[in-house]
């Protein structure tokens, strides 16, 4: 379908009659609606839904009719809403689509509800009839299934790969129309099921049988699927590590080896500087440990001489206290008890011998105690300190010298490491780790179906052989037995387009976004957009890791999602334009650029209509996409009755 | 009878007090006593700084009855008659502990000095000094 124009009146802020036409396919293919927020872009693409679909894209509770119009209309007075789209269908027939509410205001606030009218009328230029049947023509032409696919919202587009992947898969195998070749399969595979049980009636043994080949038949062609695709995984995960370990031996040595060594002289540093640290703190226990005795040796030894001579003179130990013998003169006894008058004889011994006896002899048990605790101390003295004490510092200098031997180790490594982050050394080999796990379950599955297609193939082959046993044995049905086999013949050469188509599609779909995303895309670092069977997209990086399609930027995000839609349009066979809503407001500079440069390329020979901002219609933008605009307005708002009114310009 | 003075405390500088902290924090004094590190600090304002100071304000740091015992003691009292050439200084614990407060005002300085200027090479420093004092021993007394 070509969408010609279109003809908006009352439809929201569109006041009276306005009417847009697109650019039509060929070199000039592109229209361009340029207006501010809130000018009626956004309207323009609920106008069309609503007028296709009865729903507008974006739907809202606020009736559809023009508030100044309905300001200005009397009360009783009538309200027409249309919304009118001229198209060309693939035969050149022209189809005119339109959707009228009319609606009459009943009081200054409100209206009634509207007396509806939605036509399409076909015009091949002889005759013009309109459709009778509008859901059906809209359903074949223009399913609503396939609005995601031509209408888009550029704000909305980042959040295309958040779907469930198997939507996705659906909505790729939709658009290109296979799922009428997979009808053709399961209506083919009924028929078939559908004579099996003609047979059955007449012979249910034989047909029992064919029950049985065509359930064996079935799951041995899905075993067979499985293992090319399983085989194909291989191949394409040993292709991943071949790229990666490639970038490995890129960096020279071993780049895990030598971390690892890294680490480990970095450890056995550690543990260097750590007896380094232990040794000089026993060191310096060990000096101060012996500081006292040292220090004081010859203080110790003076006591000693100071103790000898007080020995040699008798007062220590002494015979006799002076104190002692001073007491007994006072008191005038002797030692025994017994009263001495002074001036006897035994008086005058005790006077002449406390006169002789040194005062020191009052202290001399002191003094005595003070020498047995310094010889005890003096003879822990050390020895043999200086011996040890060598012995440390020695100690501490080989470790010393250990740790620069270390240092100078690592600075070695370091050198052959210079420039290579450990993070992306690990992250390499962890994705190695990763596609080899993924490979060794596939050859579990490979096996796993080995075994089930060694069982089952012989099994098929002796059913057949019954089979044509027991034909050999009716030998009748014929017609019944030639409409199976020519459904069987239908169906697999179906099956087997099938898969071809998956596979081609499926090939160049990854190749197309790839290459188109390449281009917008000024990031270098992604090598390949895959698509796998499932149509799960991922970003291949160039050091081969891989990331999911939500993780980057949402400007990667909305190139991508633009680069696979415009890559699944050319693609696909339907003839539907592409309306993108703000397509370029989260990208930046240079991504607009590299789409103005390269939309042009890959939407050639399909109508593009972009609703674009000021910002958006960027003079670089502009300049590269000009030359393929065949049609561009401007939206502008003016107020009338307090109310914005979009013109178009 | 005789006639003798005792001593509850041996004091120290008060303002010499963070200091006496600071050292007894470091990891090599774990485990150390006070009566130790202010035995080292006399030995050296005797035998290195050949200095004595009477305190200006004085702090107690050492309770003389708890250390009786140990070998600090011992060297302490020695040290005081040797400096006071007389035993009889042994009646008079205020006078003996004096000397070796005086002392250790200057030696404790001095060994913080030490750490202060050669944190990297304390150990060389205390091991050459005692070596040296080691070796006056050798040649002296052995």
């Amino acid at each position: 379908m070509i969408f010609k124009s279109i003809h908006l009146e009352n439809f929201r802020n569109y006041k009276g009659p306005e009417e847009l036409s697109f650019a039509d396919t060929g070199d000039k293919n592109i229209t361009i609606i340029q207006g501010n927020n809130d000018t009626g872009k956004t309207t323009m693409m609920n106008a069309i839904t609503w007028c296709l679909y009865n729903k507008e894209k974006n739907s809202r509770d606020s009736p559809i009719y023009n508030r100044s119009v309905f300001n200005d209309t009397e009360i009783n007075e009538e309200i027409p809403v249309k919304v009118k789209i001229k198209m060309e269908d693939s035969q050149g027939r022209d189809v005119e689509i339109s959707r009228v509410n009319k609606y009459f205001k009943i009081s200054k606030d409100e209206c009634s509800l509207p007396d509806k009218d939605f036509r399409i009328i076909l015009d091949d230029g002889e005759n013009c009839s309109p459709v009778t049947y509008t859901e059906n023509f809209i359903n074949t032409h223009l399913p609503k299934s396939l609005e995601d696919y031509f209408l888009f919202d550029g704000e909305l587009l980042t959040q295309f790969f958040e779907k469930d992947n198997g939507n996705i898969k659906k909505d790729v195998f939709r658009l290109s129309q296979l799922n009428l070749l997979d009808n053709v399969i399961k209506h083919i595979y009924q028929r078939k099921k559908e004579y099996i049980n003609e047979k059955e009636k007449t012979d249910p043994k034989y047909a029992n049988l064919l029950d049985e080949i065509d359930e064996l038949e079935k799951s041995i062609n899905k075993d067979k699927k499985d293992l090319v695709n399983e085989k194909e995984s291989i191949k394409k995960n040993k292709d991943y590590i071949k790229v990666l370990k490639e970038q490995l031996n890129s960096y020279g040595d071993d780049p895990l080896k030598l971390f690892e060594e890294k680490d480990r002289l970095k450890k056995e540093l550690k543990n260097l500087e750590n007896k380094e640290k232990s040794s000089i703190l026993t060191h310096k226990q060990f000096l101060i440990n012996n500081f006292i005795l040292i220090y004081g040796y010859s203080a110790l030894i003076d006591i000693e001489k100071r103790g000898n001579d007080l020995r040699e003179k008798g007062f220590i130990p002494s015979n006799y206290k002076k104190a002692f013998l001073e007491y007994l003169l006072d008191q005038n006894k002797c030692i025994c008890g017994t009263e001495l008058p002074i001036g006897s004889k035994e008086y005058n011994e005790i006077e002449k011998l406390c006169e002789r006896t040194s005062e020191i002899t009052d202290i001399s048990d002191k003094i005595n105690e003070l020498l047995g605790r310094a010889k005890s101390f003096r003879s822990h003295y050390p020895q043999k300190f200086v011996e040890i004490d060598d012995k440390k510092e020695n100690e501490q200098i080989n470790l010393e010298d250990n740790i620069e031997n270390k240092k100078r180790e690592i600075d070695e490594v370091q050198l052959k490491l210079e420039g290579i982050e450990q993070n992306d050394v690990q992250k390499i080999n962890s994705s190695i780790t990763h596609y080899e796990d993924l490979i060794n379950q596939s050859n579990r599955t490979i096996g796993n179906i080995e075994t089930n297609l060694e069982r089952d193939e012989p099994n098929l082959k002796q059913l057949v052989k019954d089979k044509k046993i027991a034909e050999s044995q009716m030998g009748i049905m014929e017609t019944i037995d030639k409409k199976i086999k020519f459904c069987e013949k239908v169906y697999k050469s179906s099956q087997s387009l099938y898969d071809e188509l998956v596979q081609s599609i499926h090939e160049n779909l990854q190749s197309l976004t790839t290459e188109e995303f390449n281009n917008y895309h000024w990031k270098d670092s992604y090598k390949k957009i895959d698509i796998d069977q499932d149509f799960n997209v991922t970003f291949i990086k160039k050091d081969g890791t891989r990331i999911p399609a939500t993780d980057p930027s949402a400007g990667t995000q909305l190139t991508l999602a633009l680069s696979f839609i415009t890559a699944l349009n050319s693609l696909a066979g339907f003839e539907l334009p592409i309306f993108i809503d703000t397509p370029l407001g989260r990208l930046d500079n240079d991504i607009r650029e590299n789409l103005g440069k390269f939309l042009p390329q890959y939407t050639q020979d399909k109508q593009v209509i972009l609703l674009v901002t000021g910002n958006e219609y960027s003079s670089e933008f502009k300049n590269y996409i000009s030359p393929y605009v065949g049609e561009s307005y401007k939206l502008e708002v003016n107020s009338e009755s307090g109310k914005d009114i979009t013109k178009v310009i | 009878m005789v006639e003798t003075v005792e001593r509850t405390v041996i004091n120290i500088e008060e303002e010499d007090f963070e200091i006496y902290q600071s050292i007894m924090q470091k990891p090599e004094w774990k485990g150390k006593t006070n009566i130790e590190l202010f035995t080292i600090a006399v030995l050296i304002g005797k035998f290195e700084v050949k200095k004595f100071q009477p305190l200006n304000k004085q702090k107690s740091y050492i309770r003389v009855k708890d250390n009786a015992d140990k070998d600090e003691m011992t060297l302490l009292k020695c040290l005081a008659i040797m400096e006071n050439e007389d035993v009889n200084i042994i009646k008079n614990e205020d006078e003996m502990f004096k000397i070796t407060e005086g002392y250790a005002k200057t030696g404790i300085r001095k060994l913080f000095e030490w750490y202060e200027d050669s944190t990297q090479y304390i150990t060389e420093l205390i091991s050459e000094v005692l070596t040296d004092k080691f070796e006056k021993n050798e040649s002296e007394f052995f």
